[in-house]
């Protein structure tokens, strides 16, 4: 049989057409980057202290002072450092238990592994992530606890708190995912050429189940964020001196009576827009994940 | 020795109806033998919902059989290897986030053939070149990859762990017409230089007359005739066979009005022969007595009733049609 040579056809990557909220999502993102990522490194010490009270925004403090002198452009910006590191690392710990259990759920979609795994996940999804939250610091402390070689500093608790609330939505996106992904024929295929099943799962149904639970992390890491703020405005959260979009707004509300708008409008809208911006870029990923989806 | 023999399989699936309703059995695949000789091909035809896709996922055992047995050289075969699928879809057939390279490389990895990156490269080329593809192909991914070549590709796959028998479920029924017959003749060509069997199922009539040797015709999870492609497709015994046949459009020939009513549903299959609800020649014993297959004098094996008479009128279904 005689066959021609045909060069590979290159699929060129379009270059999805982005919405303006999308867009603006994006700005958004990239100012809460700059100041979490870049800010640090040209602000001081975020606990020097700089002579000044409770001083209003202007060319020496760019975002003016706290209640003990300090510089709230360096609080703020180590804050967000902060508050960025936490959320993406309880999003990450929240894929890494949720990834798993959801492929497993869905490959056995109906079956008693997947009752087995889901009806745990309601459980832990019953328990408000809030009261769960009061509850465990309330027998821990906020300060550092041991568990056996273990040392869980707050901010720790805060992670592994984020992520355990985190993974029955997670599990049940990556689930929804297996369960359609595994209609598709090749799963049969691999079975009958005799590939062992945990092979299948993490070789094979994981690489197409991961895009779309990856950009649901994503849109996750602004509702962390706020997560995180809500729990350190609290006083749950991360524990001063160490700065947190949360426990500095949580102190600036003894302050607000006092004239001192921008120590809490400033954190706050911070806040804003690290939530509004992930929400917005994760949400045009998927519409851009769907569009490649349906060729 | 056959390549394959089946015994009396069956396969029932229950259907659990609400918390109150009464559990329903769909009876899939009810009873069915049949033997497949070495290098031979039998061709299992029939309707959309009769089962005949059953039957090969409990040839491939990617589905449990109710009842019966699969011999494969006369002995119960704990080797998956032996039998492999060849199915309709080929892009779904394949992970769409992997090459081809993967795909042919994994069997060998899986059951440790061919060890050693070079001994292993070797044999995917040997694969690809043994369905009539180059090695270009093996760096893409299947959305790149015309159906046609994609499926030789899955042939290829199912060759990997040197089956002896390939089950075909509906190969050629998402393809372009234009490539049908390129992998028919490669079917062909393989069943003849690799001494494979091939079971294949399929509802398309002219792939069956092409490849088969033997023919089985399905419904409603029975064979209602089984025989020698030739013998059922020149002259077909039963009036089911008939009326499947007489419905393609030939050469000068306009399609026969199609079968009366819905093929019956397999929770309740009809008592007696299961096609008197739709069969011309039905009288009121049909209703009650189920036919068995019976040898006829050509050899071939039919499951009618009136198999006696139906020898004397030749060909019941094209009359009717034509004093319309």
């Amino acid at each position: 049989m005689v066959m021609t040579r045909v060069s590979p056809r290159r699929r060129v990557p379009r270059m999805p057409r982005m919405s303006v909220l999308t867009w603006t999502g994006v700005a958004l993102l990239v100012l809460f980057l700059l100041l979490a990522l870049v800010g640090p490194l040209f602000a001081s010490a975020p606990d020097a202290r700089t002579g000044q009270t409770l001083a209003e925004p202007g060319a020496a403090h760019l975002f003016g002072t706290d209640h003990l002198q300090r510089d709230l452009f360096a609080r703020t910006a180590e804050g967000a450092r902060v508050s960025l590191l936490v959320a993406v690392a309880g999003v990450g710990f929240g894929l890494v238990v949720a990834v798993p259990a959801g492929l497993v759920a869905g490959y056995f979609g109906g079956r008693w592994p997947d009752e087995l795994i889901m009806r745990t996940l309601e459980a832990v999804q019953a328990l408000p992530l809030f009261v769960f939250a009061m509850f465990v610091i309330g027998i821990t402390g906020t300060g550092d606890s041991q568990l056996g070689p273990v040392t869980l500093t707050a901010t720790t608790k805060v992670v592994l708190l984020l992520g355990v609330g985190f993974i029955p939505y997670f599990a049940r996106v990556t689930r929804s995912a297996t369960l359609v992904e595994v209609q598709e024929d090749y799963i049969d295929a691999l079975k009958v050429i005799g590939v062992p099943r945990r092979r299948i799962i993490a070789g094979e149904l994981l690489v197409n189940v991961l895009p779309p639970v990856l950009v649901q992390a994503f849109l996750w890491i602004g509702v962390a964020i706020f997560a995180e703020s809500a729990l350190s405005f609290l006083g749950l959260g991360i524990q001063p001196p160490r700065p947190s979009l949360g426990n500095i707004l949580g102190d600036a509300t003894s302050y607000m009576l006092l004239g001192a708008w921008w120590y809490s409008i400033i954190p706050g809208l911070v806040i804003l827009v690290a939530t509004v911006g992930f929400n917005l870029v994760g949400d045009g990923l998927g519409d851009a994940l769907d569009a490649d989806g349906r060729h | 020795m056959s390549a394959i023999s089946v015994e009396h399989l069956s396969k029932h699936y229950l259907i659990r109806s609400g918390r109150r309703g009464q559990d329903r059995l769909v009876h899939a695949v009810d009873g069915v033998s049949f033997e497949v000789p070495e290098g031979r091909t039998l061709a299992i035809i029939g309707e959309s919902g009769c089962g005949k896709s059953t039957v090969a996922r409990m040839l491939v055992r990617l589905a449990e059989p109710t009842a019966g047995r699969i011999l494969v050289h006369g002995r119960e075969e704990t080797d998956r290897r032996t039998i492999q699928l060849v199915s309709q879809n080929p892009w779904s057939a394949l992970n769409r986030r992997k090459t081809i390279r993967h795909a042919l490389e994994q069997p060998l990895v899986v059951h440790g053939l061919h060890p050693g990156a070079a001994a292993r490269a070797a044999r995917v080329r040997e694969l690809l070149e043994l369905v009539g593809l180059t090695e270009d192909y093996l760096d893409r991914r299947p959305g790149g990859v015309s159906g046609g070549e994609l499926q030789r590709v899955t042939v290829a796959r199912a060759l990997a762990v040197e089956p002896r028998v390939l089950v075909l479920d509906e190969p050629t029924a998402s393809l372009d017409v234009s490539v049908k017959a390129l992998l028919v003749n490669l079917l062909m060509d393989l069943q003849r230089r690799l001494g494979l069997s091939y079971v294949l199922i399929t509802h398309e009539l002219e792939i069956a007359r092409h490849l088969a040797d033997e023919v089985a015709v399905m419904y409603l999870g029975r064979f209602a005739e089984t025989g020698d492609a030739e013998q059922v497709f020149s002259a077909p015994g039963h009036p089911y066979t008939r009326a499947l046949l007489a419905a393609v459009p030939g050469p000068g020939r306009e399609p026969a009005a199609p079968l009366q009513g819905e093929v019956p549903s397999a929770v309740a299959p009809p008592p007696g022969c299961r096609f008197h609800t739709r069969c011309p020649l039905a009288i009121d014993i049909c209703a009650q007595t189920e036919p068995e297959l019976r040898p006829g004098p050509d050899g071939r094996r039919v499951a009618c009733l009136r198999q006696d008479e139906l020898v004397l009128s030749p060909d019941p279904v094209d009359k009717e049609t034509e004093t319309r």
